[in-house]
């Protein structure tokens, strides 16, 4: 017994960190009803402030603290909510989701091109000091950081309950509707609520940084353990989120102990928080996980892409993708190759998000997953061609078994536990030896008729133009259809009886296995993939430039693809790769409602769209005028 | 009894109670009336008979079984076919993919297989398929306008592709909200012909919400008025031309 109790400590400490920024997101999410991708981001950032001030400025750390949590991080959820979630009320849940995942992904790329990516040690907060109670001992700086972290529980509970904002804060929670008749100004208290949420994030970000370090991508990813306690309490409950926050908290530090012993789970710990997202919702009934607010009506929704098949767009793109080797140096095939490889990515990717408005937040890892069992087989001695299709095949089931328990419940928990599986996949399988075998490299081969770069170069376009011809003929399906009708107005899809779920799993495995051979494909290209090759937050990354290109058709999958492999080929200064990141989540976040990101605009808008709506508009206020004369005259 | 049933249906939402021991029959073979003031809820009411929403009290019945907590899709599936206030259509797709999606599930199981347009449907049942989508195009009078998106038509023209599609899925319970808001005096008549028609031909139970009494009055054998979320009265057309409190309750919003 007495050797877990230090572990115990540990976990409490850090459970009370994981408090704090559940407690933040919960309180936007029940209040906006808009689920906060970006809410570690803005904590990162924060503590970014923190030690900049603190340290490279010298300024008194109360000050600091001050400015960060109660200056920076406020105007920073002032900002999300008036500037970047107004424009959305009424809007698609997925395209929220997109908003505050671009955030992420820009404030995450700007820490990396202001700070770089190097991991910083940061001096401790408050005293390392020790004292013994029972045997154990314990640091002064895990009692403040629990002492904190329970001040804020109290005073948050304090505020709902005595408080006049409070009070309207909890009016809005119980019915936003309903709050403008009895004199509450709804859009003031979500503001409110944004304002407050970013600075339990900034403190949590703060208080964590000395644990772990300063990292743009561990302090981000403080939201997943925020999300694992979030969730026990169904996203509401701040007593729940606070109880699970500190049993997360215990849980991966006892983990820490019973894993010292065995090195392939080295990254159970740290995988803690995304098992408990996962199981919570695995095992939650239908129902439990309904949505905040997402009553929104159609007016927003409209789904894009046409009727018909695309043959001269494919016809076009063949054509091109056979002339451009004879237009480049050798050296510039490798580009090419990519460039068409990940056409056929986003192109699978554009079939998710952009026809059925679902999210997938690890499609990196089915990349991954694609390349790695490629390796398996083609040790095993199977033919290249039949590897590559079983490989996409093997991560159908895998998708499946992610997509449907959240698919039952809704998009924003799809989007949660593909990312909680993306970054478990990274943690923890990635570092088994199923994966990456025992030295955390697959070698892939390529077919042995194309082993040269330009053979191979058409040997891609071939499987790339193939899979693109079965997503166009997937949307002249009927399931295209359903899913496009989905989009549209999911209520008249119930009203005659079509169940959408069905329809959501297969375009969801479909997207999943075309990601898989696109990643074997990869694999095949630079002839070996290791851990390093594709992170979890690849995924974010592709997701963020695929909404600014264009989700809906196979233009704005192409011109993700030459945004995100081809510019930086051409644009070799060190500051385009750092700020291209940044640029792809500001561009999700301005596009995300368009109605086919930045290839949308390429042609005129579909205007008679508006007109029809404002004639309807027209019509029935014309129509309430007539009534009253009319009823009388009937009666 | 055929066709639908609800139940003293009770329907609150937090402080607010939008419907309160409201009961009424839709039997078969008749077209029946529901009718208010604004805000009276009349919409309430279809999403509880629909399944979009559970009431708090109360129960729902289609031909005699109850289907209080089931699911919308459900009871599409037991013939409850409706059209919404606010036209919910699928914008994207053209009228006659929105007349076809709803006529192929009546022959289609919606596995994997068949969402994929493999089917092992008989090819008679495919073209039978056709035959009632063009039907429908045509009864309706939309065929010039087939190929056109439904989010670029007028709403008289959507009422009418989401009246088609309703009934593509052959359903026995009809409800109608608000069908002929929006749709000027001609297409208002034409609406009502085709509904006359629509009930010569089928043995349908009809639920109309409408707030032009001329349609309501001239169409319906039997109609309930609520106000206040509360039945005010029932009975014939002519009960209700000579009833003062349906009087009451509609000049004094219409005053107010
Ligand atoms: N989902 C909901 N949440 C809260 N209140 C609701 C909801 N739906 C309806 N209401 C309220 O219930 C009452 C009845 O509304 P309903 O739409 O059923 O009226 P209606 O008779 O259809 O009116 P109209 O003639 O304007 O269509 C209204 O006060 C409305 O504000
Ligand atoms: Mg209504």
């Amino acid at each position: 017994m007495k050797s877990f109790l230090p572990f115990l400590i540990i976990g409490v400490s850090t459970g009370a960190v994981y408090a704090l920024a559940a407690m933040g997101l919960v309180v936007t999410y029940t209040t906006s009803g808009i689920f906060n991708f970006a809410h570690g981001a803005v904590g990162m950032f924060a503590a970014y402030i923190f030690y900049t001030l603190r340290v490279d400025v010298g300024i008194p750390t109360g000050l600091a603290a001050a400015v960060a949590i109660l200056l920076v991080a406020p105007a920073i959820g002032v900002l999300i909510d008036r500037v970047l979630l107004q424009r959305f009320v009424g809007g698609s849940a997925s395209s929220s989701i997109v908003v505050s995942l671009g955030l992420l992904v820009a404030l995450q790329g700007t820490a990396v091109a202001i700070y770089g990516g190097e991991t910083r040690s940061v001096a401790p907060l408050f005293p390392t000091s020790t004292f013994e109670v029972g045997g154990v001992r314990v640091g002064y700086d895990q009692v403040i950081v629990v002492a904190i972290a329970l001040a804020a529980a109290l005073g948050l509970s304090l505020f709902f309950r005595r408080t006049q904002l409070g009070l309207k804060t909890q009016a809005v929670v119980g019915d936003r509707a309903l709050t403008g008749l009895v004199g509450v100004d709804a859009r003031a208290v979500t503001t409110f609520s944004w304002m407050l949420g970013s600075a339990f994030a900034a403190l949590s970000g703060v208080l964590f940084a000395p644990f772990v370090g300063l990292d743009s991508i561990l302090l981000t990813l403080l939201v997943v353990q925020a999300f694992g306690a979030a969730v026990i309490g169904g996203l509401r409950n701040l007593t729940l989120a606070n109880a699970g926050a500190y049993g997360v908290g215990i849980a991966a530090a006892l983990s820490t102990k019973w894993v010292a012993t065995v090195p392939s789970l080295r990254g159970l710990p740290s995988s803690i928080p995304f098992l408990v997202l996962f199981l919570v919702l695995v095992a939650s009934p239908k129902g439990r996980f309904t949505e905040v607010g997402d009553s929104a009506g159609s007016a927003a929704r409209r789904s894009v892409g046409t009727n018909r098949f695309p043959w001269r767009a494919l016809a076009v793109l063949t054509a091109a993708a056979l002339v451009v080797p004879s237009l480049l140096s050798p050296a510039k095939l490798l580009t090419a190759s990519a460039t068409v490889v990940f056409v056929l990515m986003f192109a699978s990717l554009g079939l998710l998000v952009g026809l059925s408005r679902q999210v997938s937040l690890c499609h990196a890892v089915f990349a991954v997953f694609g390349a790695t069992t490629l390796s398996h087989l083609q040790s095993a001695g199977v033919p290249y061609v039949l590897a590559l299709v079983l490989a996409g095949l093997a991560v159908v089931p895998v998708g499946a078994l992610i997509a449907i328990p959240a698919i039952r419940l809704s998009g924003l928990f799809l989007a949660l536990a593909t990312f909680g599986f993306g970054v478990l996949a990274e943690s923890l399988l990635f570092n088994s030896a199923a994966v990456f075998g025992s030295d955390g490299v697959a070698f892939v081969a390529r077919p042995s008729p194309f082993q040269n770069d330009r053979a191979f170069y058409y040997f891609a376009v071939a499987v790339v133009i193939v899979g693109l011809i079965v997503i166009e003929a997937v949307r002249v399906t009927r399931l295209g259809r359903i899913l496009r009708a989905m989009a549209d107005s999911p209520v008249a899809l119930q009203s005659i009886r079509v169940n959408p779920i069905a329809s959501r799993v297969m375009v969801f495995c479909l997207s999943a296995f075309l990601a898989a051979v696109s990643g074997g494909l990869l694999g095949s290209l630079i002839r070996s993939m290791n851990l390093a090759s594709f992170g979890f937050f690849q995924s974010l990354i592709w997701l963020t430039v695929l909404v600014a290109a264009g989700a809906s058709s196979l233009g704005g999958a192409v011109l993700a693809a030459v945004l995100l492999v081809t510019g930086p080929a051409v644009f070799t200064s060190p500051s385009f790769t750092e700020w291209q990141p940044v640029a792809f989540g500001l561009g999700a976040m301005v596009l995300a409602q368009a109605p086919n990101g930045l290839v949308g605009y390429l042609k005129p808008p579909p205007l008679a769209d508006f007109a029809a709506r404002s004639r309807w508009r027209l019509a029935a206020s014309r129509h309430r005028a007539r009534l009253a004369p009319r009823l009388e005259e009937a009666l | 009894m055929n066709g639908l049933e609800a139940r003293d249906i009770q329907m609150r939402f937090a402080g607010l109670v939008a419907l309160d021991g409201v009961t009424l029959e839709a039997p078969r073979g008749r077209v029946t009336g529901l009718i208010g003031p604004n805000g009276a809820g009349k919409t309430t009411m279809f999403n509880v008979c629909g399944g979009f929403l559970r009431p708090t009290q109360g129960r729902v019945f289609i031909d005699s079984d109850d289907v209080t907590t089931s699911s919308p899709t459900d009871r599409a599936r037991r013939g409850v076919g409706r059209t919404f206030q606010r036209l919910e259509l699928f914008r994207s797709l053209t009228v006659r993919e929105n007349i076809a999606l709803a006529a192929e599930g009546q022959l289609i199981s919606d596995g994997p297989l068949a969402q994929l347009g493999i089917t092992r449907n008989s090819r008679a049942a495919r073209v039978a398929n056709r035959e009632i989508t063009e039907k429908l195009i045509d009864d309706v009078g939309l065929t010039g306008l087939a190929d056109r998106r439904a989010g670029e038509l007028s709403t008289g023209h959507g009422r009418l592709v989401e009246l088609a599609r309703t009934l593509a899925n052959r359903p026995t319970v009809v409800l109608l909200d608000e069908p002929s808001s929006g749709l000027d005096p001609v297409e208002s008549a034409r609406f009502g012909a085709i509904l006359r028609r629509l009930m010569d031909e089928n043995d349908l139970a009809l639920l109309l919400v409408e707030h032009d009494m001329n349609l309501v009055l001239s169409l319906c054998q039997w109609i309930y008025v609520i106000d206040f979320g509360r039945p005010i009265f029932e009975g014939t057309p002519d009960d209700i031309r000579r009833s003062p409190e349906v009087q009451a309750a509609y000049l004094g919003k219409a005053v107010a």
